[in-house]
């Protein structure tokens, strides 16, 4: 009995409840219209004229790609996490030979797969009302667009989780993850396209983790990077994932220390 | 006199739940900060390849963004969390209590909880309105002042009748507060002058979701631009809103007593 | 004993708790500086379980026996003193380990609420890594033994509290551990599904040898189950041993039972014992161990007697006195609390 198939059962649960919720994941989805929100502005923006090279149909191709990214790297692990820690109920996932981290994936891989047949044709119809959007559409770039897709929405997954686990310390672990939400709007390419701000925040922003929580696959597909470009982001990305993985478990095995000292 | 005795115990509860929180209290504050700073990035980002937005220059549009601060926090702090609260009780049967208090119930829904950090928004909100009058050399004559004040309140009865408007929606479909979402999501366009929208958009975000008469009339108004056409129409637009909203509440109110076991 | 599978020694477990003053001065006050005391939740606890037993633990609320429970179970580690189960130290928590226990506690599911039991009955088939020729067996057996086949393919949701304790119950037992940990297991429940539970308990015993640790309020639960019980009250143990033995220790009466066939004033029943209950044709009497048989006798002779029992007191009487002695213990010792007045 591997690993696989242990996936494979909490999966097919996970499939089963969110067919249950599937009302209210769709209302969920309205809720990460932010970088809609941000196509207006810039789209009425660049009315005149591009700016920094992005012209009005530039900020469309960007956003909507941006919009689907983020629906498909959406985690929500921290508000069950912190309300199963602080009420006691993880108690019940520590009874079983299995780490809880498990289940928690499961049911967000269940809710992709919900999202992108809600997505899908929601994409091919933007393509039909925008038919100037453009992407560099290759196999290679279609290639590490979904490879770094998976690895943004892993990335949001365990730096989520990781504020999560301070629930078996302090009781606003909620609030502190808004701080880092709110770091990933503004340096993950919400607030405006990464290539539009001052040279020097650019600089620091393209080696911060944001950037590889969302806008770096967009990025991919929009074909504006050299590809020593891409390849040194491929690395950063890397490297932010292993450091990812690394503090999770660190922060999980003293926060188990911490949870068995003082129970609930 | 007896509101205002209630009014002080509410925020007194509130303040004291608050202290327990010390997190949240430092977390808070850097929401504030970052939200404004959200604000400024992105148009010091345009700035940084235009003149002008629109017609307005960048210390005008500073005082957009300071309004929105501001009026937000004012929202943040006296509005959302009762929208939560309210819509809460009402899925998990609780809001049976509000009703059985001798007090009118709408009173106690909209002003039971007060976040009180969020007072800082309206605090370094004012900080950049100020700023940025004083970069355009510009000091409001009592008319200017006036009507905008006039025009912040009408944007605050405006969203306050569109709230409660939604809430009362509540009692008949309790999975709202995720609708509440989609109107943050417009309001969020606010933060700038809504002048750079067209058409359609812009019609929206004037009337639908009155997002101009909370940040872009109020500022058009300090610097003495606005007009009294819009003057005189948002204050009609207010006290319509308000009272079919009031009377909305109600009819929802009859409804639910009458329901509800 | 080298193989007694639950071994606990001088097990301590304290708590930090922070205390703050009422008002706004006492919020502004622990804004800045926290204040913090020590709770005994286990105060050095000490025994040893045998394979197949199934001991009751006894005490009110906040006394300890979940928190024992718990450090058991590896979900708490000891603050001093040292608990081994089947060899291991629970709090490790290994897989090994985990696959050998099982932790029921009345309060909390683990059936996931909008799916069929079934549904996770599968997941935990699954993690425990049980063969499907195995589940299928236990399944099969639970479900005779509980009652379950109505219940299987219902939204968990849907369930009563009775139905969905049988289906907990289940799904905690698919991997057939050797040892159960039932924490207030019949709480909440009507008393047909006590007994229900009641039943299945010992008749898994029977069937498995398990060993079993119950906490319960319910003395029922404790009587039906428990040849040995464990006294724990404010984080001491207070009495490990028979349960009956316990009632003789600390209840030297028994209590008879008498209907008369014709009335007998009370006056004369206060010859033979202290008179409980008395009306004109039944009464209740408390008579000391040693001297029943001649006291029964003599009541036999001398008065209309139509039918007589002989009783033990209610466990619970005997129990409550257990408090009672160990709270008058801890006034004299100067350590009385709030709850104890």
């Amino acid at each position: 009995m591997t690993m696989l198939h242990k996936y494979a059962a909490l999966l097919r649960r996970a499939m089963g409840l969110m067919l249950e919720y599937r009302a209210s994941i769709v209302i969920w989805m309205l809720t990460g219209v932010m970088p809609l929100v941000m196509l207006a502005v810039w789209f009425a923006l660049s009315e005149d004229g591009p700016i920094a090279g992005y012209a009005q149909n530039d900020f469309v191709s960007y956003y909507l790609l941006l919009t689907l990214t983020r629906q498909l790297t959406n985690v929500w692990v921290i508000w069950e996490l912190d309300y199963e820690i602080r009420h006691g109920d993880l108690s019940i996932k520590l009874l079983h030979p299995i780490n809880p981290i498990h289940e928690y994936i499961a049911s967000h891989l269940a809710d992709k797969v919900f999202r992108l047949w809600v997505l899908l044709p929601l994409a091919v119809l933007a393509w039909l009302i925008f038919p100037t959007i453009h992407y560099d559409v290759t196999p290679l770039t279609l290639t590490l667009f979904l490879l770094t897709l998976a690895v943004a929405w892993l990335l949001r997954f365990l730096s989520q989780y990781c504020f999560g686990i301070l629930a078996f310390w302090i009781s606003e672990a909620i609030t502190l993850n808004e701080i880092w939400f709110a770091g990933m709007l503004m340096l993950g390419g919400v607030v405006a396209p990464l290539d539009l701000f001052p040279a020097p925040v650019a600089a620091i922003a393209n080696y911060l983790p944001f950037r590889f929580m969302l806008s770096f696959p967009v990025e991919i597909m929009l074909g504006r990077m050299t590809p020593t470009d891409v390849v040194t982001g491929l690395f950063v990305m890397c490297g932010w994932l292993a450091f990812f993985t690394l503090l999770y478990r660190w922060l999980w095995r003293k926060g188990i220390r911490q949870f068995s000292a003082f129970g609930a | 006199m007896r509101y205002l005795r209630l009014l002080l115990i509410f925020y007194k509860n509130s303040l004291l739940k608050e202290l327990e929180y010390r997190v949240n209290f430092l977390s808070n504050v850097f929401m504030s900060v970052f939200w404004l700073a959200w604000g400024i990035v992105g148009i010091s980002i345009f700035f940084g390849h235009r003149d002008k937005m629109g017609d307005w220059t960048y210390p005008e549009v500073l005082m957009v963004v300071g309004l929105f601060t501001f009026f937000n926090g004012v929202m943040e702090a006296f509005l959302r969390p009762n929208v939560g609260a309210v819509i809460e009780q009402i899925r998990d049967g609780t809001f049976d209590f509000v009703l059985t208090k001798p007090v009118n119930a709408q009173f106690i829904a909209s002003l039971r909880n007060i976040v009180v950090w969020r007072l800082v928004d309206v605090i370094i909100g004012l900080a950049v309105i100020v700023y940025a009058l004083g970069q355009l050399h510009v000091t409001p004559t009592c008319w200017h002042i006036g009507s905008f004040v006039v025009m912040l309140a009408t944007g605050t009865a405006m969203v306050y009748a569109i709230w409660l408007l939604m809430v009362s929606l509540a009692f008949w479909f309790v999975k709202i507060d995720n609708i509440t979402e989609l109107f943050y999501a417009f309001y969020e366009a606010g933060r700038y002058p809504v002048t750079i929208y067209r058409g359609a958009v812009r019609v929206l975000l004037t009337f639908v979701v009155p997002i101009a008469f909370i940040t872009t009339f109020p500022a058009s108004a300090l610097l003495g631009r606005l007009d009294q056409t819009t003057l005189w129409i948002g204050v009609g637009v207010a006290l319509g809103l308000l009272i079919v909203s009031n009377r909305f509440w109600n009819f929802a109110l009859r409804h639910y007593s009458s329901a509800s076991s | 004993m080298p193989d007694s599978p639950i071994h606990v020694e001088h097990l301590c477990k304290y708590y930090s708790v922070h205390h703050k003053d009422p008002g706004l001065i006492g919020s502004l006050k622990s804004f800045v500086w926290r204040k913090y005391t020590d709770v005994k939740a286990v105060d050095d606890i000490s025994f040893t379980i045998h394979a197949g037993e199934i001991v009751g633990f006894l005490g009110p609320n906040g006394a300890g026996k979940t928190t024992t429970l718990k450090v058991l179970s590896g979900l708490l580690y000891p603050t001093r003193g040292s608990a081994r189960v089947l060899g291991f130290t629970p709090s490790e928590r290994r897989a090994a380990f985990l696959r050998q226990i099982t932790l029921v506690m009345g309060q909390k599911q683990q059936l996931a609420w909008d799916l069929p039991a079934l549904e996770t009955f599968l997941v935990n088939a699954a993690i425990y890594e049980i063969p499907d020729e195995q589940f299928k067996r236990t399944l099969n057996e639970l479900t005779e033994l509980l009652d379950l086949a109505p219940l299987l393919k219902k939204q968990v949701r849907k369930l009563s509290l009775g139905e969905r304790m049988k289906c907990e119950l289940a799904a905690a037992l698919l991997h057939r551990p050797q040892i159960l940990f039932l924490d207030e297991p019949t709480i909440g429940l009507d008393v047909t599904m006590q007994t229900k539970i009641r039943q299945f308990v010992r008749e898994y015993n029977e069937r498995y040898g398990a060993t079993i640790l119950l906490t319960s309020h319910y003395m029922a639960d404790v009587t039906a189950l428990c040849q040995r019980v464990i006294v724990i009250d404010h984080g001491k143990l207070l009495y490990d041993g028979d349960l009956h033995a316990l009632a003789e220790k600390l209840a030297p009466h028994k209590l008879i039972r008498v209907e008369f066939s014709q009335a007998v004033e009370s006056a004369r029943l206060h010859a033979y014992g202290t008179v409980v209950k008395a009306r004109a044709q039944r009464a209740e009497l408390l008579v000391p161990r040693e001297a029943i048989s001649e006291v029964t006798a003599q009541m036999l002779a001398q008065l209309p007697i139509a039918d007589v029992t002989i009783e033990e007191p209610p466990i619970e009487d005997v129990i409550t006195r257990v408090f009672e002695q160990a709270a008058r213990a801890r006034a004299e010792r100067g350590e009385a609390t709030e709850e104890d007045e």
